[in-house]
């Protein structure tokens, strides 16, 4: 074998081991990818509820997988050529660039005798190389951090076993969840079995589920076998459907309604029991008769899904604090204490504004029911009627004016104030005469709250600038309010020069 | 001359310059780096100028030199009334045998192996100019008539950077006719120690003639022998194209203080002081250390700063150095 082909044969040793070594790197470095993005999905599967959130993350994490492994596979199956594996040979044994020059000179065919020393000097250089001690197997450094990350995902995976399995409402946990979560709910299965119908009627593929979704498909499920219990009129079908497609808009006044049923339910129960227990008392059946009637006070809609012949139902609280307030005779306009539960800070305002009497009056009428008050003696002594109607609120029925007789007047838009409660009242003390004698009249007026005048400020900045110094002389161009100083400094000079 | 022949002359090259190189030791103390480049100016025929601050051992070391070759040597000290003819020589008119007046040609001591040319800035630019013709072409002309100078012809001048009044800066044509220009470093406190106690004794060391004028010039053929490979010459053609401002991209540095940059003889002085440099080294090839190695005294005196370049005293080396560290490593 010549030196020159020699030199090449061992040139390509070190290229194959450094290969070897390269490939192992990028093993490492792509295992190290895949479990660094297992491990990062199941965090933000964790994080995450939203399933199309999720989905798109599965797609961007699977191209990115993708196109990871092309990368590393591709940096993996990179030949060593031989000038490279002479470069780092001679790097790593410090050889001055021997063995890149003699690969050179071999591969140019350049034929002299300094030429062909210099070959056999690399040939015999290369062979001394032991490859074992200068360029060994490595683990590469990030093969421990790939491991890590292996150890990771498995933690995760234990921590959270139902990630990555196909789940459904099915699930006994979920059912378990449901059940607890629920409470009043009666029939867990049977809601669960709802839930499932309804997906698979809607054909809702089997939707994989992770952990921080579990309790918002308990929610459903719950809110499912609440208006499954409520039987099969059409409200309650319009609210299993909405429960069913997950229209969250359609079903959120079920609960609200769900637990006014229920109320009503537990109330028609606890009068036939005491219709039952006491059915000698005719004044009890008498007014329950005159309460549940056709002129009582109960109004038709606390009465669906009942008979109409239930002798007792259950009052508004609203209403019942009323007719308490009436018996007891709390409602004196002498008496100036306000009732509790009412809001507190209008009825501040309404006693400093108004004094005690009015103040008595708007608590009384509007009452505490969804904190409507109607305030008498708005700005310019109108008479100011803050109603939740203008605030997209549904009307009720103690929202009325302080008269009870008439409608109250609906006002639109943000309440008014008295001019002068908006203003605040200054003093201004009267000037030195110019002789030192006796001082001006001092007078009291309104004047704009700081907040007004940080509202005021901009306008004044848009105004062009002004010369006051190069112009005082002049009395041009100087605001107003420092006229007077100047025309004082301008006659003391003249004082002076006399 | 084959593979045996070519390892025995390396070697031979090799231990000849390690000879030389310890014989100069003995009595220049420090300046190791200055004693091989000075070998190196002669090896790679070419001419040193040595600068430095007075004492500091410049002419013994040429001496000292001359003293270890088998060499033909003449001093000529530089002063501002030196004629060119006190240096080239001339004709004189002479009586012959028969009584006949002829011209002769009488020459000047710029016909020797080895020319100290001490304190060059101190003659004229004349008189400097007639060392040109002998530096580059190794040759005199007188008249009509050229008188070959005999081989090896090196001219070693010296130079005080800092005493600058009543001399003459080179010129840049002289300056580039310089294969290398070399510092001469201050010694350092054992250095000099070192000197006072070989100086200031009865006598002085003294120094054998370890080779003669066959040998040198087999040295240089030998050194002008070894091969380079191309990516080694690029890299050589790369660092003195990153000399020049105006090449694009040029370092920062280049850009702002460089006037001018090295000539086509910078990379001529790169690659075969790299030569002999890896001849040193007992290497049969040019790497890319070797040019490095050489970079700095073959372009130092090639690369002409501007105005901002010399009122913020920018050192040249610097600026080397940087294009160095900029330049990216010669290619396989």
């Amino acid at each position: 074998m010549e030196d020159r082909d020699a030199l090449i044969f061992t040139l390509a040793t070190i290229a194959r081991r450094l290969r070897f070594n390269a490939l192992l790197g990028e093993i490492a470095r792509m295992a190290c990818a895949i479990l660094g993005a297992l491990v990062l999905y199941q965090i933000l599967a964790a994080a995450i509820a939203a399933p199309a959130v999720l989905e798109a993350l599965e797609t961007l994490l699977v191209f990115l997988l993708a196109g990871g492994i092309g990368f590393f596979a591709l940096r993996g199956l990179r030949r060593v050529s031989l000038e490279e594996a002479a470069a780092t040979a001679d790097a790593h044994v410090h050889l001055k660039d021997e063995l890149k020059t003699g690969y050179w000179f071999a591969r140019q065919g350049k034929v002299s005798s300094l030429i062909d020393l210099q070959i056999r000097r690399a040939v015999l250089t290369a062979q001394r190389i032991n490859l074992g001690a200068v360029f060994p197997i490595i683990v590469p450094r990030i093969a421990f951090a790939a491991t890590g990350l292996a150890i990771a995902a498995c933690l995760l995976s234990w921590i959270a076993p139902d990630f990555g399995h196909l789940q459904s409402p099915r699930d006994p946990s979920i059912a378990t969840a449901s059940a607890s979560a629920s409470g009043a709910a009666h029939q867990p299965q049977s809601s669960s079995r709802l839930a499932v119908a309804s997906e698979q009627e809607a054909g809702v593929p089997e939707r994989k589920l992770i952990p921080g979704m579990r309790t918002m498909e308990a929610a459903w499920a719950k809110l499912a076998s609440a208006i499954h219990a409520l039987g099969s009129g059409e409200e309650a079908k319009g609210m299993a459907g909405a429960v069913t497609s997950r229209d969250a808009e359609r079903a959120a006044p079920t609960p609200e309604e769900l637990g006014r049923r229920l109320d009503l339910a537990q109330a028609q129960s606890d009068a036939r029991t005491a219709a039952a227990s006491a059915p000698a008392n005719p004044d009890l059946l008498a007014r329950l008769r005159e309460l549940f009637g056709a002129g009582g006070n109960v109004p038709p809609s606390m009465l669906e899904g009942g008979t109409g012949d239930e002798p007792t139902r259950k009052l508004d609280p609203a209403q019942k604090a009323d007719d308490d307030m009436r018996a007891s005779g709390a409602n004196n306009p002498a008496d100036h204490k306000l009732d509790e539960g009412t809001n507190p800070l209008q009825a501040a305002i309404a006693l400093e504004r108004f004094g005690p009497r009015e103040a008595r009056r708007s608590q009384g009428q509007g009452g505490e029911f969804e904190g409507t008050t109607d305030v008498e003696g708005g700005a310019m002594g109108r008479r100011v009627t803050q109603s939740n109607l203008g605030a997209g609120g549904k009307p009720s029925a103690n929202e009325a004016n302080f008269s009870n007789s008439m409608e109250g007047e609906q006002v639109l838009g943000a309440p008014t104030m008295r001019l002068a409660a908006q203003l605040k009242r200054v003093r201004i003390d009267g000037g030195n005469t110019q002789d030192g004698g006796t001082p001006g009249m001092a007078d009291e007026a309104y004047a704009a709250t700081r907040a007004q005048q940080a509202q005021l400020a901009y306008q004044a900045t848009s105004q062009p600038a002004r010369y006051v110094t190069e112009n005082a002389p002049t009395a041009e161009r100087i605001p107003l309010a420092y006229r007077g100083a100047v025309k004082e400094y301008f006659l003391d000079l003249n004082r002076n020069e006399k | 001359m084959n593979d045996a022949t070519a390892d025995v002359q390396v070697d031979s090259f090799q231990k000849k310059f390690r000879s030389i190189r310890a014989e100069i030791a003995r009595v220049i103390v420090g300046n190791e780096t200055v004693i091989e480049e000075v070998i190196t100016c002669l090896l790679a025929r070419g001419h040193g100028l040595i600068e430095g601050v007075p004492g500091t051992g410049k002419t013994k070391l040429i001496q000292t030199l001359a003293d270890v070759l088998h060499l033909k040597f003449s001093r000529i000290q530089f002063t501002p009334d030196l004629m060119p003819g006190d240096i080239v020589g001339g004709n004189v008119l002479r009586e012959g045998a028969q009584g006949e007046k002829v011209l002769e040609f009488q020459p000047g001591p710029v016909f020797a192996n080895l020319i100290l040319a001490d304190e060059i800035n101190r003659a004229t630019p004349k008189t400097q100019s007639a060392l040109l013709e002998t530096m580059q072409e190794n040759s005199v002309t007188i008249g009509k008539t050229t008188h070959a100078l005999e081989q090896p012809v090196c001219v070693l001048a010296t130079q005080n950077p800092i005493e600058l009044e009543g001399t003459y800066p080179l010129p840049e044509a002289q300056l580039d006719r310089f294969f290398y220009k070399l510092k001469m470093e201050f010694p350092s406190a054992a250095a000099l120690d070192e000197i006072l106690e070989r100086t200031t004794q009865l006598g002085e060391p003294d120094v054998q003639r370890v080779l003669g004028q066959g040998e040198i010039l087999d040295m240089r053929d030998i050194a002008r022998s070894i091969p380079v490979a191309k990516p080694v010459k690029d890299y050589a053609i790369r660092l003195t194209l990153a000399t020049h401002p105006e090449n694009k991209p040029c370092h920062d540095m280049v850009k702002r203080y460089v006037r001018y940059g090295s000539s086509p003889r910078g990379a001529q002085a790169l690659l075969l002081g790299g030569k002999v440099h890896a001849l040193m080294q007992n290497r049969v090839y040019v790497a890319g250390e070797d040019i490095r190695a050489a970079a700095f005294p073959a372009l130092r005196h090639r690369m002409l700063l501007n105005y901002e370049g010399q009122a913020e005293g920018v050192d040249v080396d610097t600026i080397i150095s940087a294009i160095i560290q900029s330049l990216p490593e010669p290619r396989k």
